[in-house]
């Protein structure tokens, strides 16, 4: 078996002006609502959505390339740049972190005596005191950047050196770093997910927490892949992805579709059924008829339509479609780390008491978003121009591009 | 030639045909015929423990209050988990379009079979009264005894029984071409009836291949979901409860992990042996042990990172009970049996990352004797999570402590003979190694190289 692949004089990437310029404007546009606020509570809640939203996207795709790369996988090196033109904002996120690491006032375990009267809580806040506090946290936030801008930056650097010369022993390098790296990036996205949003919760934990916040953001990076697909081949690159390539991408995302709706109903089956007061209080909360409608709108969003499209062997296989649920998904994503976020801005007032109603989306998420996914579209375009689409003298390349599969 | 082929040499389909079939009808090789003779008789062992355990009861055992639930549960998870990989790689590497299942998924598929069948006897054993165990089901009955769909325990009777159902078809189904070719090559008449009759009349038309593909290519959409699902309802039999240790909402991902990572192991505990003694080595590669060999490394440390998550979170969550049945009576080394957990942590954690290592991935007595470990290991895993719990729950005053008895042990064994017995009857009856799928493989190795 064999296809026809489309003739394509591989170029680099020009152009994309509209789109960073576009991005750029809303990123600032962003950055200036969230100046309005600076310093308050909302203004950390908000830009920890934004942030986490973006980070997660670009995570999935870093955790992509690295099993990619360790798996020596053969049809994605035909897309492979895609992921890495994503991970080319891990510096910017990097830089992202100092609001986070600022805004250690707005946790619980830093409110101590606020929990006075309440002797099991205070007892929990004081049992973990050694591990969660001010400087542990910053620690590891800083640990976290440095880890994965570095990983980050060395498979992105590295592919671009397979644009001018084929280089088998650079294969060979990335594949160990990439199968080496696994567990670290894995675990200190982990710890990470702990410190950053679980630990919002003064009492509350999961073991599955940190495959749950990873879950969403790894489907989304397959969406954003088919995203940016279509925007090149519009462009007129990557001519010569095919059908078969695109299939792959809509597998993908269908099993990850199930994979975040398997890992959110375990999560919530497993702490509903034994119905401890300190687990079920996340879901009490987040339940309260402001947000009563987002759970229901995650069931059927984030999971059943697009589950079902995705069934759908035809509609895996054209490009359009897929890009239009993966468009679906971001929002879904954003919506799904709001739901773990969000509910969580007015914590003070509601300690010891069964949760009131928080507040739900305010303008200043949407603001948050807008600032950190804007600059960080502007960047990846901005460091993508002038480099090739593909990384074209990788060895295997050629053979990615014959991808055929139905 | 190089360690990376699939296939070593270029045999013509005949060549094939005569050896991937030969063991169906070739004289007994001697090995073969001892080992017969061995696991036949601890099957009987097997027979003789259950059935006394049935005529007098499970007091034979060493369950006790609050250890309610030990060996019998113990092994069930630990068969279940077993065959996980069978259906892992007729199923999921089938979708992932993986060559390297080819010559492996018969084999692994069979030892699903078999290995659920034990796991299935432990449940029943356990209720002491086998023959009221159609209760879990909800028939239509008269007294109104429905089962509580709220316990794990009917949700475990629905996975499993489907899971087998599945597993079945999808392995007979697959082995349809291949009984066709015992039928055509069989030198008994006997032979050829029998095989004739399973064959289904299969003639290896177009039209047949055209349904075959389907229908296998459906059943492997239907398998994969069941991979996920068996072994998660399994994890909530404990993460449904409240009991310290069992509580964690990782266990239905984590399970999962484990059981492929112990079914792996398994394969590679019968694969190494079989390929010897029937002289399979050009079919089943160093680059088929190589691939389990990092499947397992991989899902070596998906588990520990589940165990990783575990424990920290016990500690950080801060809840007195979980903490001292996680930190006191495990880490800690106060309660009783705390060397099993030692145990499984060096088996499942630190031996596994020997496999990061080209060489020990390469040399058979080592990936052996890794297999091992590694089963012993989610043995022991099971053992820490279910006994090392149970001894010492919230209340200090309903501590005790469990100690098996040899009937305990006698049933244990007796599966695993068992299990070896079905085996090789299956090693000796159907060709172990799809025929119609490494031929496939080879023209399409060979399609490949031409085209270059």
């Amino acid at each position: 078996m064999s296809v026809e692949v489309a003739s394509e004089t591989p170029k680099p990437f020009t152009g994309g002006t509209t789109l960073l310029g576009g991005a750029a404007v809303v990123g600032i546009a962003g950055l200036a609502g969230l100046g309005t606020i600076w310093g308050s509570d909302q203004f950390y809640y908000s830009y920890l959505i934004g942030y986490a939203f973006t980070l997660t996207i670009v995570m999935g795709s870093l955790i992509f390339l690295m099993i990619v790369h360790a798996m020596g996988a053969t049809w994605p090196t035909a897309i492979r740049r895609l992921p890495e033109a994503v991970v080319s904002t891990m510096p910017l996120l990097a830089v992202g972190v100092v609001p986070i690491w600022m805004g250690t006032n707005n946790y619980p375990w830093m409110h101590l005596k606020d929990f006075a009267k309440f002797q099991e809580t205070l007892h929990v806040l004081n049992h973990k005191a050694m591990y969660m506090s001010e400087n542990g946290f910053r620690t590891r936030a800083v640990i976290c950047v440095v880890t994965w801008t570095l990983f980050a930056e060395y498979f992105r650097r590295s592919s671009l050196k397979l644009d001018s010369q084929s280089d088998p022993a650079l294969k060979h390098q990335l594949k160990v770093v990439a199968s080496v790296g696994l567990p670290v990036v894995g675990l200190s996205f982990t710890l990470a997910a702990f410190d950053w949003v679980m630990s919002l919760s003064a009492d509350w934990a999961s073991t599955m927490f940190g495959v749950y916040f990873f879950a969403g953001g790894f489907l989304s990076s397959f969406g954003l892949m088919a995203i940016n697909l279509t925007l090149c081949k519009r462009a007129g690159f990557l001519q010569s992805v095919n059908d078969s390539h695109v299939w792959s991408i809509g597998r993908l995302m269908f099993a990850f579709t199930v994979f975040w709706a398997y890992i959110s109903f375990f999560q919530f089956m497993l702490i509903w059924i034994a119905n401890k007061p300190a687990e079920t209080v996340w879901y009490l909360l987040r339940i309260q008829p402001d947000y009563r409608w987002v759970p229901y709108t995650l069931m059927l969003g984030h999971f059943a339509l697009p589950f079902f499209f995705l069934l759908w062997y035809r509609l895996k296989r054209n490009l359009k479609a897929l890009t239009a649920i993966a468009a679906w998904n971001l929002a879904m994503h954003f919506i799904d780390i709001h739901w773990m976020i969000g509910p969580m801005r007015h914590w003070q007032d509601h300690i010891g008491t069964i949760p009131k109603a928080a507040d739900a989306f305010m303008w200043t998420d949407f603001a948050a978003v807008a600032a950190v996914a804007g600059l960080a579209i502007a960047v990846a375009v901005f460091r993508q121009r002038g480099k090739f689409l593909a990384p074209i003298k990788d060895p295997l390349y050629e053979n990615a591009l014959r991808y055929d599969s139905r | 030639m190089s360690s990376d082929a699939l296939i070593l040499g270029n045999p013509t389909d005949a060549e094939l045909s005569d050896q991937l079939l030969s063991p169906a009808w070739t004289p007994k090789h001697k090995l073969w015929g001892l080992a017969f003779t061995i696991t036949g008789a601890g099957a009987c062992m097997l027979f003789f423990f259950a059935g006394w355990s049935i005529v007098t009861g499970i007091g034979l055992w060493g369950n006790n209050v609050p250890v309610g639930w030990a060996f019998d549960i113990i092994n069930f998870v630990w068969w279940i988990g077993i065959g996980h990989a069978g259906t892992f790689i007729s199923a999921v590497l089938l979708l992932l379009e993986q060559k390297w299942r080819t010559s492996i998924n018969r084999f692994a598929e069979a030892m699903t079979l078999f290995a659920v069948m034990q796991a299935g006897l432990f449940p029943l054993l356990h209720m002491g009264r086998p023959w009221f165990g159609y209760w879990i089901f909800p028939y239509p009955a008269t007294m109104k005894t429905w089962p509580n769909f709220k316990s794990a325990l009917p949700w475990d009777a629905a996975a499993i029984s489907t899971y087998f159902t599945v597993s079945l078809l999808f392995w007979y189904i697959g082995l349809i071409p291949d009984l066709a070719s015992l039928r055509d090559r069989a030198p008994k008449k006997i032979q050829r009836v029998i095989y004739g009759i399973f064959a289904l009349g299969w003639r290896g038309s177009a039209d047949h291949y055209r349904h075959y593909r389907l229908i296998y290519g459906m059943f492997a959409g239907l398998a994969t979901p069941l991979v996920l699902s068996v072994h998660s309802i399994v994890s909530c039999d404990f993460a449904t409860s409240v009991v310290p240790g069992w509580h964690s909402t990782i266990f239905p991902p984590y399970f999962v992990a484990g059981a492929i990572f112990s079914g792996f192991a398994m394969v590679l505990t019968l694969m190494i042996p079989a390929r010897k003694i029937f002289s399979m080595e050009n079919v089943i590669t160093m680059k088929h042990v190589d691939n389990l060999c990092k499947m397992i490394l991989v899902t070596g440390l998906i588990v520990t990172y589940s165990y990783f998550c575990d424990f920290f979170v016990a500690w950080y969550g801060g809840e007195a009970p979980e903490l001292y049945t996680m930190m006191d009576a495990l880490l800690f080394r106060k309660g009783p049996h705390w060397e099993i957990f030692y145990l499984t942590v060096f088996c499942n954690c630190i031996v596994p990352n020997m496999f990061w290592f080209r060489w020990f991935r390469q040399n058979l007595y080592v990936v052996w004797g890794i297999s091992i470990l590694v089963n012993v290991g989610m043995w022991g895993e099971r053992f820490s999570i279910i006994v090392l719990s149970l001894q010492r729950d919230f209340l200090p005053s309903a501590w005790a402590t469990y100690n098996p008895t040899y009937v305990d042990w006698g049933i244990f064994t007796g599966t695993i003979f068992f299990f070896s017995f079905l085996f090789i009857l299956f090693l000796r009856f159907v060709p172990f190694v799809p025929l119609m799928e490494v031929k496939e493989l080879k023209h399409e190795m060979h399609h490949h190289q031409e085209s270059h």
